[in-house]
C-alpha cells in the first residue's frame, strides 16, 4: 500500500454552514495541503443537530481518509444520554485544535449584575429567571445546567435550536441572560448591552480580562467546548499518529493563525495521546454529571 | 449629510477595477449557480467563502455579495424559461412565469422578474443605508408568540394562494409540516417517523426533495407530452414582446407593496426570502383588479414574488451588520466571511469600520445597475431556451438535478428523495395538488414548532400568550380571517370550467372566458391545447 | 379517470397517511395519546396536529367531491403514460449506475438513453452533448465546488 495520505481527506463539519464549526473548517481546509501532502476537502453533513454527520463518519471506512470535526456535545455528552446511533467510543481522538469557554451573560437591565446577585435573585424567585439556551445537550444547555445543579438553583432555560436565534432573544428581551463563546458574546459585552458575569475557564479570556472566572467566585464550573478532530474508532494507529502530526505542524503556519486570530479564535493544540486522555475524563465527568441530575 | 458623505467615500473605496471586476465575476458566477437546478445561493456562498480569507477584503467580499445577489436572481430563469424552480423562493415566480413562457411570452416575464428584482433590491439597500439601526432595533423586539403567529399566517396565506383549492392547499401544507417532523427532534432527543431508518435521523433534506418536486415532476410531464418538436411550438412561439412602460407603470404599485414587505420581513432574524415571496404573492392576488389571472400567467404575480424575494437579500444584512445576528444560513455564511476579514459584525462595526462597510454598500448599489444591465442582455439569449428540443434539455436537466442534489449535504440517500418527490410531484400535478405549500410548509414547520415550544415555556403552558402581545393578538386575527375567506371561497366558488350555466358561478365564468383560462389553472389549459395538438384524448 | 373519483382517491391517500401517523406516533414518543392534544409542548403535539390537518383537509376534499360530481359535470384527468412510467425507472436506474461506475460515465450514459424517451434520435446533438456535460458537471462540481462525487468502477 502506499504511503499515507494518497488521494484526498474529507474533513466533515456535522453544522450548518455559518457557524463556528464551519468557519473553522473552512480556514483548516484551505491550509492544510502542504502539510499532508494532499488536498483536505470540507464536507458540510449537517442534521439532527451534528449527529446526522458523526453516524456518517463513524460509518466510514476506518482508513484514516475521513475525519469528523468534533465536539463536547456530539462526542462526550449526546452519545451518553440519548438515543443516538454511535456512542463515545465509536471514535479515536486525533486532534484538539482549540477550545472555547463559555461566558454567562445578561441584559443589562436585568435585576443581577453578577454571579453572586444572579445566583441570589435566582434563589429567591426559583423558576423566575429565564434565559436563552441553544440545543437540548447543547454546548449553553450543558453550562446551565451545570449552575443550576452547583448552586441549587431553578432558572427556566428556553431552548432556540441555535446559538444565534439564542442571542437574538436575549437582546430582544425575551430572556435575561445567556452563555456563548467570548467571539459571539464579547461584541456585546464590549457595547454594553450585555453584562459578563462569569467565564467557565481557569483563568479569564484574553479579550474579555475584566469577565472573572466561576472558578474564582466560588462556583466551581469549568467547561471546555473544544472544536477537534476525530476518526473511526479502527482506524489504525500509525494514520492518527500521522494525522496527529500534520495537525500539530498545520496550527502553527503564519495563514492560519492570522486567519485563526481574525475569526477571534486561538490555538489550543492538543496531539492525540493528550487529547484522548482528556476526552476520557471529560466524558466520565458529563457521565457523572448527568447522572447526578437524575 | 454624514450618511451620505459615508457612500461617496464607500464608492471611492470600491472604485478599483479589482473590486468591480470581483463583483461582476461574482453576480456571473452566481447568476449561473442559481440557475442551476441544485446549487443554492447558500452553498456558493459557503463553498467559495474560504478563497477569500486571503483577498483583501475590498475584494472578497464584494465577490461574495456578487454570488449572492446573481444566485438569488439566477433562480428566477429555470423557474421562468422550464418551470423548474431551483429554491423554495423562486417557486411563486414558477408559478406564474412559466405560464407566461408558455404562453410565448417569455421575455416579459425574465424582463418583469429583472426589473422587480432589481427596484425591490435597489430599495430595501437603501433601507438598509439610512435606517438599519432603528429598523433592526424594532425587528429585533419581535418574540416567540408573534413568530409563531407569523408563521401561522404564511402558511395559510401558501395554502390559500397557490392553488385552486384551499382543501387541497391546506393538505399540502399538512403534509409538508409531517415530512419536516421526520427525524430526531432536537428539543426531546426523541426519534419521529424514522421508522427506524438511520438515513431519515438527520430528516429528509429539504432540497433534493424540492429539486425532485418542482424539476423531476416538470421532466416527467414533459416526456408525457414527448416528442420531438420544440416546446415553444407546443405552446406558441415567443413573440418576443419584452417590458413596455405602460405595463411597467401598472406594476409599480405591486413592486413597491412588496418590496416592503419582504424588507421587513427580511429585518426579522429568522425569516427569508421563502416567506416573503408567497405573502407579496398573496397579497398582490388580494390587491389586484385581476386576481383570476394569478397562477396563469399574470404580470403582477411575477412582480410581487420577485420583488418580494430579492427585497430580503440586503434586508437580512440588518441583523447580520447591526448585531451580527445572521437572519439565515446564507447570512450566516457571509458573517463567518466578514469575520475571516476581521470586521466583526456586531454593534460596533459601523464605529470601527465604517468606510469599509459603506464600500460594500456601494458594491451593493452597483451590482444591482450591473444586474439590470447584465440581465437585459442575456435575457435575448435565456429567452430561446424554450426553442431546445426537450429530447436534449430535459436529460441535461436531469443530470444537473442528480448532481445538485447530491452536492447539498453529499449524501447518496438524498437521490432517493429527490426521485421520490419526482413521482410525489408528477402525482400532485396530475391531480391538481399544489406543490409548493408542501415545500414551503416543510421550510417553516420546524421554526413554527419551535415557536410554539418557546412560547409555551416562558408562559408555563398557558396559552394566553398567543395574545397577549398585541402584535401576535392582530396577525392571529388577520390569520382567522384570511382561514375563513378562504373556506368560504373553496365551497362556493367551486371552479367549473363547463360553459356558463344559470347559477352563481356565471360571472365566474364569464371572467374565466375572457382571459381563456379557468380556474382550474394553465395545467387544464395546457391538456385541452395537448388534446388539439395530438388528436388523442387522453384519459 | 373522474376528477372527482381523483379527488376522492388522494382523500383515501391522505387519510391513509394520516392514520399511520397516529399509528407511528406512540411508539415513536413514548406515553403519547390522543390527550396529547391538549400538551402543545410535547414532541408527538405537532406531528399529531400536522396529521390532523391532512386528516381534515382529506375530509374536506372528499365532501367537496361528492358535492361537485352531484352538481356539475364531472371532468377528466388524465391517466398516467408509458413515457413518465419509462423515465422514473431510468431515474431509478441511473442511482445504482453512479454508484457502480461513477458519476460522469453513468452521467453519458443517462444522456444517451433519456433522449429516447422523448423520441428524439438526432445523435450529432447526443453524442457531443453525452461527453461535454458529464464532464462539465464533474469539473464545475468537483473541481470548483468541491463536491467528491462517487467515483465508481470507470470514473
Amino acid at each position: 500500500m502506499a504511503e499515507f495520505p494518497d488521494k484526498p481527506i474529507t474533513f466533515v463539519t456535522p453544522y450548518p454552514p455559518g457557524g463556528s464549526h464551519s468557519l473553522h473548517a473552512g480556514v483548516i481546509t484551505t491550509v492544510a495541503e502542504p502539510y499532508f501532502g494532499q488536498p483536505m476537502i470540507s464536507v458540510i453533513r449537517k442534521g439532527g443537530g451534528g449527529v446526522v454527520g458523526a453516524a456518517g463518519v463513524m460509518k466510514a471506512p476506518a482508513d484514516g481518509y475521513t475525519l469528523l470535526f468534533g465536539d463536547p456535545t456530539i462526542n462526550s455528552l449526546r452519545p451518553q444520554v440519548e438515543d443516538l446511533p454511535y456512542g463515545t467510543d465509536d471514535f479515536k481522538a486525533v486532534a484538539r485544535i482549540n477550545y472555547s469557554p463559555a461566558v454567562f451573560v445578561a441584559r443589562a437591565d436585568a435585576p443581577f449584575k453578577d454571579l453572586k446577585s444572579m445566583i441570589a435573585y435566582a434563589k429567591s424567585n426559583p423558576g423566575k429567571l429565564v434565559h436563552s439556551n441553544d440545543n437540548k445537550n447543547g454546548f449553553t444547555y450543558t453550562v446551565f445546567e451545570m449552575l443550576k445543579f452547583k448552586t441549587g438553583t431553578d432558572m427556566k432555560g428556553i431552548i432556540y435550536g441555535g446559538g444565534g436565534p439564542a442571542i437574538a432573544k436575549i437582546l430582544g428581551g425575551e430572556t435575561v441572560a445567556y452563555a456563548g463563546a467570548p467571539s459571539v458574546v464579547g461584541e456585546h459585552i464590549k457595547s454594553g448591552k450585555l453584562v459578563g458575569i462569569c467565564t467557565t475557564d481557569f483563568e479569564p479570556w484574553p479579550s474579555l480580562p475584566d469577565v472573572p472566572t466561576c472558578k474564582s467566585l466560588g462556583t466551581d464550573i469549568i467547561f471546555h467546548f473544544w472544536r477537534g478532530v476525530v476518526v473511526p474508532k479502527a482506524t489504525p494507529e500509525p494514520v492518527v499518529a500521522k494525522l496527529s502530526a500534520g495537525f500539530e505542524k498545520l496550527v502553527q503556519d503564519k495563514g492560519f493563525l492570522r486567519l485563526i486570530g481574525k475569526i477571534n479564535s486561538r490555538v489550543d493544540f492538543l496531539g492525540h495521546k493528550k487529547f484522548d486522555a482528556l476526552l476520557k475524563k471529560e466524558q466520565a465527568d458529563l457521565k457523572a454529571l448527568y447522572d447526578s441530575l437524575k | 449629510m454624514d450618511v451620505l458623505d459615508n457612500l461617496a467615500q464607500g464608492f471611492e473605496l470600491i472604485s478599483t477595477w479589482q473590486s468591480l471586476t470581483a463583483a461582476l465575476a461574482g453576480l456571473a458566477a452566481g447568476i449561473v449557480i442559481g440557475a442551476l437546478p441544485g446549487l443554492t445561493a447558500t452553498m456558493a456562498v459557503a463553498v467559495l467563502a474560504p478563497f477569500t480569507f486571503f483577498m483583501e477584503s475590498v475584494i472578497g467580499i464584494p465577490f461574495l455579495l456578487g454570488i449572492y445577489k446573481g444566485a438569488i436572481y439566477g433562480g428566477s430563469i429555470p423557474a421562468i424559461t422550464i418551470n423548474t424552480p431551483g429554491t423554495a423562493a423562486a417557486a411563486a415566480t414558477a408559478l406564474d412565469g412559466s405560464a407566461l413562457a408558455r404562453q410565448g411570452r417569455g421575455r416579459l416575464a425574465l424582463e418583469t422578474s429583472l426589473v422587480a428584482s432589481v427596484i425591490a433590491d435597489l430599495i430595501a439597500t437603501f433601507v438598509l443605508i439610512f435606517v438599519a439601526a432603528p429598523l433592526a432595533a424594532v425587528a429585533i423586539k419581535f418574540g416567540s408568540p408573534d413568530f409563531t403567529m407569523l408563521y401561522l399566517f404564511a402558511l395559510t396565506m401558501i395554502a390559500g394562494v397557490s392553488g385552486n383549492s384551499f382543501a387541497k392547499g391546506a393538505m399540502s401544507v399538512g403534509l409538508g409540516m409531517l415530512m419536516a417532523c421526520v427525524g430526531l427532534d432536537p428539543v426531546s432527543g426523541y426519534q419521529r417517523l424514522t421508522f427506524g431508518s438511520i438515513d431519515l435521523l438527520g430528516g429528509i433534506a429539504l432540497v433534493p426533495l424540492l429539486i425532485g418536486m418542482f424539476a423531476l415532476s416538470e421532466i416527467l410531464i414533459q416526456a408525457e407530452k414527448h416528442g420531438r418538436r420544440k416546446l415553444a411550438e407546443i405552446d406558441g412561439a415567443d413573440q418576443g414582446r419584452g417590458l413596455d412602460l405602460r405595463t411597467f407603470r401598472r406594476l409599480v404599485p405591486t413592486i413597491l407593496r412588496s418590496t416592503g414587505i419582504g424588507t421587513f420581513l427580511g429585518a426579522l432574524p429568522g425569516l427569508g426570502a421563502e416567506i416573503s415571496c408567497w405573502i407579496s404573492y398573496g397579497v398582490a392576488s388580494k390587491r389586484s383588479k385581476e386576481p383570476e389571472k394569478f397562477g396563469k400567467g399574470s404580470v403582477e404575480g411575477v412582480a410581487a414574488a420577485e420583488a418580494g424575494n430579492n427585497a430580503v437579500c440586503p434586508a437580512a444584512l440588518i441583523p447580520m451588520m447591526v448585531f451580527g445576528i445572521p437572519g439565515d444560513t446564507i447570512t450566516a455564511v457571509l458573517l463567518g466571511a466578514f469575520m475571516a476579514q476581521g470586521l466583526l459584525p456586531g454593534p460596533l462595526l459601523f464605529q470601527q469600520h465604517g468606510p469599509i462597510l459603506y464600500g460594500f454598500f456601494a458594491i451593493l448599489l452597483v451590482t444591482n445597475v450591473m444586474l439590470l444591465v447584465f440581465g437585459l442582455g442575456a435575457i435575448r439569449y435565456l429567452r430561446h431556451i424554450t426553442r431546445i428540443p426537450p429530447g436534449l434539455l430535459y436529460p441535461s436537466v436531469t443530470v444537473l438535478c442528480f448532481a445538485g442534489a447530491f452536492a447539498v449535504n453529499n449524501a447518496t440517500f438524498d437521490w432517493i428523495v429527490m426521485v421520490a418527490g419526482g413521482v410525489a410531484g408528477y402525482l400532485m400535478r396530475k391531480t391538481n395538488v399544489p406543490i409548493p405549500p408542501l415545500v414551503i410548509a416543510m421550510l417553516l414547520a420546524p421554526g413554527l414548532e419551535n415557536n410554539i415550544r418557546q412560547s409555551l415555556t416562558l408562559s408555563d403552558g398557558s396559552y394566553a400568550v398567543f395574545v397577549e402581545s398585541p402584535l401576535a393578538a392582530a396577525i392571529l386575527i388577520l390569520t382567522l380571517t384570511v382561514t375563513v375567506f378562504f373556506t368560504w371561497r373553496s365551497f362556493h366558488l367551486t371552479p367549473t370550467p363547463q360553459p356558463p350555466n344559470p347559477s352563481e358561478e356565471a360571472r365566474d365564468n364569464e371572467k374565466d372566458l375572457d382571459t381563456q383560462a379557468t380556474r382550474h389553472g394553465h395545467r387544464r389549459c395546457r391538456h385541452g391545447r395537448r388534446r388539439r395538438s395530438d388528436g388523442r384524448v387522453p384519459g | 379517470m373522474r376528477k372527482s373519483l381523483s379527488d376522492r382517491l388522494i382523500a383515501v391517500i391522505a387519510l391513509a397517511i394520516s392514520a399511520v401517523v397516529f399509528l407511528a406516533l406512540p411508539h415513536d414518543v413514548p406515553g403519547t395519546s390522543l390527550a396529547t392534544f391538549a400538551d402543545m409542548e410535547s414532541a408527538a403535539f405537532f406531528p399529531m396536529l400536522a396529521a390532523t390537518l391532512v386528516g381534515v383537509s382529506a375530509v374536506m376534499l372528499a365532501v367537496g367531491s361528492l358535492n361537485t360530481s352531484s352538481r356539475r359535470a364531472d371532468d377528466d384527468v388524465d391517466a398516467i403514460g408509458p413515457r413518465p412510467v419509462l423515465m422514473v425507472i431510468g431515474f431509478c436506474i441511473f442511482i445504482p449506475l453512479i454508484h457502480g461506475l461513477g458519476m460522469v460515465t453513468a452521467s453519458a450514459i443517462t444522456i444517451l438513453v433519456l433522449p429516447l424517451v422523448f423520441g428524439y434520435r438526432d445523435y450529432r446533438w447526443i453524442l457531443p452533448l453525452a461527453v461535454l456535460l458529464p464532464f462539465a458537471v464533474y469539473g464545475l462540481f468537483e473541481k470548483i465546488l468541491k463536491v467528491l462525487f462517487p467515483h465508481g468502477a470507470v470514473f
